[in-house]
């Protein structure tokens, strides 16, 4: 009877200080770089390898996503050379681009007036939190009007997040 | 909404995904409301709301939770532009979710499922008509000569027995015709036979006669013994007590 | 109770992502007299990618000489790889960015033209 007195005594308190427990978390800057969609040259002329819809190629989109506003700049860069090509006996014209595509904030469509273009880079200081898309302009012209011999055409697009 | 998401009970909308291009002057003012009436009542169920003022237009995609509204409440949708600018390509999607077991008989492993009871099934009874059988008609069947020889006199005979039937048909019926053809009157007539309505004469029938006076009675009350029959009587009893005491020789 | 969810892709997306955390990571003492050290994590969602190499960059992208277990890690999709960077402590006033870049391999079949670069900041400072 004593024990069983003690055990009741030691039991009781326990289940009194049943109680909420918390939990902690945070949100932390962070920077998500997607490939939404891959682009691919089109050969509008013999001479010209573009990525634009018109010239029968596709335009890459590049998505970012970013947690937290103002922590990040998009840093995008097109192509400046061939990764994979045939051997090329002449120079090679590049031009292109980056540009916003779809935002999922209405305040994101102001990065296209306060983007800043030099040499092949763009830069987007991504200012509101969500998920912007950025179109990739890319072309290629060989020589003067010269055809680009045949085989396969590869270039890379650089797409950076850098920390503020 | 019944033509947007299925019409199913159980179902309510869990996020609103919604994607348009606005066109307008940088400069200008523009508001863009992605909304739901509420069926139920006064407002909106759901309204979001996009300011494109003093941007630049662009293609907006976005996605928004909804706390898991039940589809009764959700009206009409639009997508209303306030300001100046145009708005193409739009396209707005619900992810919604159905709760299976809204109607509990939808699914045996839901609560509340009530099992049907089982059916009762009457078994057809197959029916054997013997005259229906391949043997009885085969039997029956009469051949092609039996009915070519049948043909000619059986047509004469069978025009014979008719004349005659309809001769005594009516004969019968013009003598008792009124007997055969009514049927009440026949009644009548069996009924009217057995009526008898005098059954006095019954109960007052009288006898002729007297009455029978009891026979003459014995006067004293004492019959004498037989004196013959004693010695058939002790000639029984010596048998007797012989009979008897032979049981223990 | 049974309840069916549907969710409604709107977007496809695509092949997927790169991502590093944290976005400033804190320099600390290492086990080495003079070497600092600091802790990251690389989660690769590209299904056509699966090196990354590790650089240390200065404020105008120049690298800085550094030390981690391995330069390019393999990352198979879908995976998360955690990594440690060491740099001398004459250093630290120097460095200013730890990237992590996809390397795309050499006749890979994909048409896989986006390399994706993720810097996280080692001064601590948000420009």
């Amino acid at each position: 009877m004593k024990h069983l007195a003690i055990a009741l005594l030691v039991v009781l308190p326990h289940m009194a200080l049943a109680e909420g427990v918390q939990i902690e978390g945070n949100v932390q800057a962070k920077c998500i770089i997607r490939t939404d969609r891959t682009g691919v040259y089109g050969n509008p002329t013999a001479d010209k390898l573009s990525a634009l819809a018109a010239d029968g190629g596709v335009t890459p989109i590049i998505r970012y996503d970013v947690a937290l506003a103002g922590y990040y700049i998009a840093r995008i860069t097109h192509p400046t050379a061939f990764s994979t090509s045939p051997t090329l006996t002449d120079t090679v014209a590049w031009s292109g681009g980056a540009s916003v595509s779809s935002v999922s904030s209405a305040q994101m469509s102001a990065y296209d007036a306060a983007k800043v273009e030099y040499d092949a880079t763009t830069e987007f200081d991504l200012t509101v939190a969500g998920t912007t898309w950025f179109k990739v302009d890319s072309a290629a012209e060989y020589g003067y009007n010269k055809a680009f011999p045949a085989g396969t055409y590869r270039a890379v697009i650089q797409a950076d997040c850098i920390a503020k | 909404m019944s033509n947007v998401v299925p019409n199913v009970p159980g179902l309510d909308i869990s996020g609103v995904f919604y994607q348009y291009t606005i066109d307008k002057d940088p400069a200008a003012d523009a508001l863009v409301h992605v909304q739901n009436e509420n069926a139920l009542g006064t407002g909106y169920i759901f309204r979001e709301t996009d300011d494109w003022s003093g941007i630049a237009g662009n293609t907006i995609t976005k996605g928004v939770p909804v706390p898991n509204i039940p589809l009764e409440y959700w009206g009409i949708g639009s997508i209303e532009l306030e300001g100046e600018g145009s708005i193409s390509d739009a396209s707005v999607i619900y992810a919604y979710r159905v709760d299976e077991c809204a109607n509990p008989q939808s699914s045996p492993s839901c609560d509340g499922y009530v099992p049907p009871a089982t059916p009762v099934t009457i078994e057809e009874q197959a029916t054997y008509d013997a005259l229906e059988d391949d043997a009885y008609r085969i039997a029956s069947a009469k051949t092609d000569a039996e009915y070519q020889n049948e043909e000619t006199a059986d047509e004469d005979r069978s025009d014979d027995k008719k004349r005659k039937a309809r001769l005594e048909r009516g004969l019968a019926a013009s003598k008792n015709a009124l007997a055969l053809a009514d049927g009440i009157s026949q009644d009548a007539i069996i009924a009217s036979m057995g009526y008898t309505s005098d059954m006095a004469v019954y109960y007052a029938a009288q006898l002729e006669g007297g009455s029978y006076a009891d026979a003459p009675m014995l006067v004293d009350g004492k019959i004498p013994e037989n004196k013959r029959g004693l010695r058939n009587g002790l000639a029984q009893q010596v048998l007797h007590e012989q009979l008897i005491g032979s049981q223990y020789q | 109770m049974k309840r069916t969810a549907a969710a409604l892709i709107l977007f496809a997306t695509g092949a997927g992502a790169h991502e590093m955390t944290p976005a400033y990571p804190k320099l600390h003492q290492s086990a080495m007299a003079q070497i600092m050290q600091a802790d990251l994590s690389l989660f690769n969602a590209r299904d056509d990618v699966e090196y990354y190499a590790i650089s240390v960059l200065d404020a105008e992208m120049n690298p800085i000489v550094f030390a981690s277990a391995q330069r390019v890690m393999h990352v198979p999709p879908g995976g998360r790889q955690d990594f440690e960077i060491y740099i001398r402590e004459d250093d630290m006033a120097r460095v200013v960015y730890v990237c992590t870049t996809s390397m795309l391999r050499a006749g890979q079949e994909d048409n896989a033209i986006i390399s994706s670069r993720i810097c996280s900041r080692l001064d601590g400072e948000r420009a």
